[in-house]
């Protein structure tokens, strides 16, 4: 099907149209929630929620833009919601618990690949994971991260600096990032 | 805002951002499932839910109304009271005549008045008649002037009751003849004799003491009374003996002992005195014959009979009742809140043009909804009413916005607003403004709630056909479902956010009705009545307060479950 008429089918609100996009788009948008969420099955729960409200606010699509990327907004928001109502988020926002946490050995990878990377994303504390994926992935402006947190715009900055540092840290120590030294060298030889 | 490049040239956040577009996870079925249950199966199974309660309420609800159960009047089985026939003289069980027109089709006597159930007024004795199974109603009329209360014209005696009569008749002096199959007479004769043994007075105050009056014109005939029994000494007619065929004939059992009180005739025949049931006695002032007994006793007895065994006893009146309702309703909201009484709020975009309440900048009107349900009534007193059931409401009301070509960011700030500060917000995305955009959207808010309606119904004026009630009830209710839209915290947008919605809630209805009597017990009634929920409709974290109220005109139809 294509995706018009996969559009089409979800605004009559056909069960093999809906079926149709959200196989589609489910994989990404479950490693998008992954990235935001505490485990797996929080972030199913997202995801489902998510994909809720896009068959929902269907007619809301005005064709302007990329299918992909209005999903997207929709599911980010989602999990950014959820993370806001369940008060995971409000928990993370502790710089000095952030300092303390350790790294284990064990749940990082250390062969260089997408998973490995995401699994060290979720390593760090959430508040600090919310920004980065906010505004390194998702492409947020600092202004509009401060507004879907409610914090302010320094605050989103000065998290996200600290997020890219221990992001870093990680995947460093990790061996999944080299050394800065060797970064250009490296960079080249994994694309 | 993806195609926006906010991205530093930073080669570790490339990195980064390229990894995680590469990386794919595969959710399990049940994430699916959940979706498409939530878009699809929520309606089938509501709408099935519905139809079915409907439906079964209609069902239950006719055949209450249209095929009411019936219950015959039991007939009493004619073998209960009546001991086996014994052909000696010293067992004198007979059959009275009502069995024994039962039993053999015989006819019945007309007689005046007699199809009443006031059985008090118009069994007479008559002495000395004896009832002849094989003969017919027709015999010799007793003698006696004629007397409305006594239609075989016999003389009619009064009962003495408590006030002393110089008249008086003995047993000996008047007895009545009876046939041995009769025992309607023995139990009334036993009944009289027991109220006393010869020179015993009667203390029995619901023995009947039999004394001889004087007929219609006053002239007093033989007194008679029983044997011993003492003038003046008054008592009350045995009401079972007055009223009941079958409870006389009960006291057949003690036949046994008629033989010490009756005497044997040269026919065979025993002779008793005459019980008296309503207070007129009949006596021929001789030892009467069996031939006038049996006419006048099967009349009697013919009366007695009918009104125990055909009549229907007037039913009783139950105190349970089945109502069905249905109200078109008018429905509309109440708006409370939103108000940033300390400092606006920094964390959402705020417009300081929109100071005050959400109310001051929501354009909405009332539109049409229904109510329909059942409740089962318990009627305590004559006035009260008490009353429970199920109730189904759907309310809906307008919104007056606009819609807009671009997708606008719709917050709704979470929480209590301090200083400023919302400590949670929820986000989406809509095209529908509030306060301007390119062309009108009318809105529909719907709500589908299911409730339990616990309350009274008073009757306040009329009499049993026309009624005017009041009633009132409380209503814990559950939220089925909803189709309703949210005003963000600015005022600006509408957007919908199923998880502010409140699942339970509570209402109270007061109404006030004309209730009209039918046949068949089937009481209608129409009335206004004013529905109000207590509760806001969205949850607490939700700034704005919403109170959903229903204007509507209720048809009710009663029918009483027997």
């Amino acid at each position: 099907m294509t995706e018009e008429a996969i559009l089409q089918g979800c605004l009559k609100n056909e069960a093999a149209a809906q079926r149709e996009l959200y196989n589609r788009y489910s994989p990404k948008m479950l490693a998008v929630c992954y990235r935001f969420a505490h485990n797996r099955e929080d972030a199913e729960d997202m995801l489902q929620e998510g994909f809720i409200k896009v068959f929902s606010q269907m007619h809301t699509f005005q064709n302007k833009g990329a299918f992909e990327g209005w999903i997207r907004r929709i599911i980010v928001h989602t999990c950014i919601n959820n993370l806001k109502k369940n008060k995971r988020f409000n928990e993370s926002l502790d710089i000095v618990h952030a300092n303390g946490i350790q790294v284990r050995e064990e749940s990082v990878p250390s062969i260089v690949q997408a998973k490995q990377i995401v699994e060290c994303i979720r390593i760090l504390p959430i508040g600090y994971r919310t920004v980065l994926n906010l505004y390194a992935i998702e492409g947020y402006s600092h202004r509009e991260i401060s507004e879907m947190l409610d914090i302010e715009e320094s605050t989103s900055r000065s998290q996200y600096t600290r997020a890219k540092q221990m992001l870093e840290d990680i995947l460093i120590k990790k061996s999944i990032l080299p050394r800065p030294r060797e970064k250009a060298e490296w960079m080249v030889a994994i694309r | 805002m993806m195609e926006r490049n906010f991205y530093s040239d930073d080669d570790f956040e490339q990195l980064i951002k390229e990894k995680t577009e590469q990386y794919k996870m595969y959710p399990s079925e049940k994430v699916w499932k959940g979706v498409h249950s939530s878009l699809h199966t929520k309606k089938k199974w509501f709408i099935g839910g519905m139809s079915l309660l409907i439906t079964g309420i209609i069902l239950f609800a006719g055949r209450e109304l249209l095929l009411p159960e019936r219950h015959p009047a039991k007939k009493p089985t004619l073998t209960a009271a009546i001991p086996a026939t014994n052909k000696t003289a010293t067992e004198n069980t007979v059959m009275p005549a009502a069995f024994s027109e039962y039993k053999e089709g015989g006819t019945r006597a007309s007689s005046n008045g007699a199809r009443n159930n006031q059985l008090s007024s118009s069994r007479h004795f008559v002495q000395g008649a004896a009832y002849d199974p094989s003969s017919g109603l027709a015999g010799a009329e007793s003698s006696g002037s004629a007397d409305q209360a006594n239609p075989s014209g016999v003389a009619p005696a009064t009962i003495v009751t408590g006030a002393s009569t110089t008249d008086a008749f003995t047993v000996a002096a008047n007895p009545i003849s009876i046939h041995p199959d009769n025992p309607l007479l023995n139990a009334n004769a036993m009944n009289g004799r027991e109220a006393g043994a010869a020179g015993t007075a009667n203390t029995d105050p619901s023995v009947a003491v039999i004394a001889s009056s004087a007929n219609s014109t006053g002239a007093s005939a033989a007194g008679t009374t029983l044997a011993g029994q003492p003038a003046g000494t008054g008592s009350r007619m045995n009401p079972a003996i007055a009223s009941n065929t079958i409870a006389s004939n009960k006291k057949a059992g003690r036949a046994a002992r008629l033989s010490g009180l009756a005497t044997t005739n040269a026919d065979g025949a025993s002779t008793i005195t005459a019980g008296n049931v309503d207070g007129n006695l009949h006596t021929s002032g001789s030892t009467g014959n069996l031939s006038e007994l049996t006419t006048d006793q099967q009349r009697i007895n013919w009366l007695q009979d009918y009104a125990v065994y055909n009549l229907r006893p007037s039913p009783k009146r139950g105190r349970k009742a089945l109502q069905l309702y249905f109200a078109p309703t008018v429905n509309y909201r109440s708006l409370s809140g939103g108000e940033y009484l300390t400092k606006a709020p920094q964390n959402v975009p705020y417009s300081l043009s929109h100071p005050g309440e959400a109310k001051d900048y929501v354009n909405h009107t009332p539109a049409l909804g229904l109510e329909a349900g059942a409740s089962i009534l318990y009627r305590a007193t004559r006035n009260l009413t008490f009353k429970a059931g199920l109730q189904f409401n759907y309310i809906r009301y307008t919104i007056n916005a606009y819609s807009a070509d671009s997708v606008q960011r719709a917050t709704i700030g979470l929480g209590s607003n301090l200083n400023g500060y919302f400590p949670a917000s929820i986000t989406n995305y809509t095209t529908i403004r509030n306060l301007g955009g390119n062309k009108q959207q009318t809105l529909n808010n719907e709500y589908y709630q299911l409730s339990l309606p616990v309350g009274f119904e008073m009757r306040v004026l009329g009499n049993e056909r026309l009624q005017l009630n009041i009633a009132a009830t409380v209503q814990p209710t559950y939220l089925l479902n909803r189709n309703s839209y949210l005003l963000s915290t600015d005022y600006s947008n509408y957007t919908k956010e199923p998880s502010l919605f409140r699942r339970w809630n509570l209402n109270g209805a007061a109404e006030i009705f004309l209730s009209y009597k039918m046949g068949g017990g089937i009481r209608w009634q129409v009335g206004p009545e004013f529905r109000y929920q207590f509760l806001s409709s969205y949850t607490s974290d939700y700034s704005i307060r919403e109170h959903l109220k229903a204007y509507g005109l209720r048809i009710g139809i009663t029918k009483a479950i027997r």
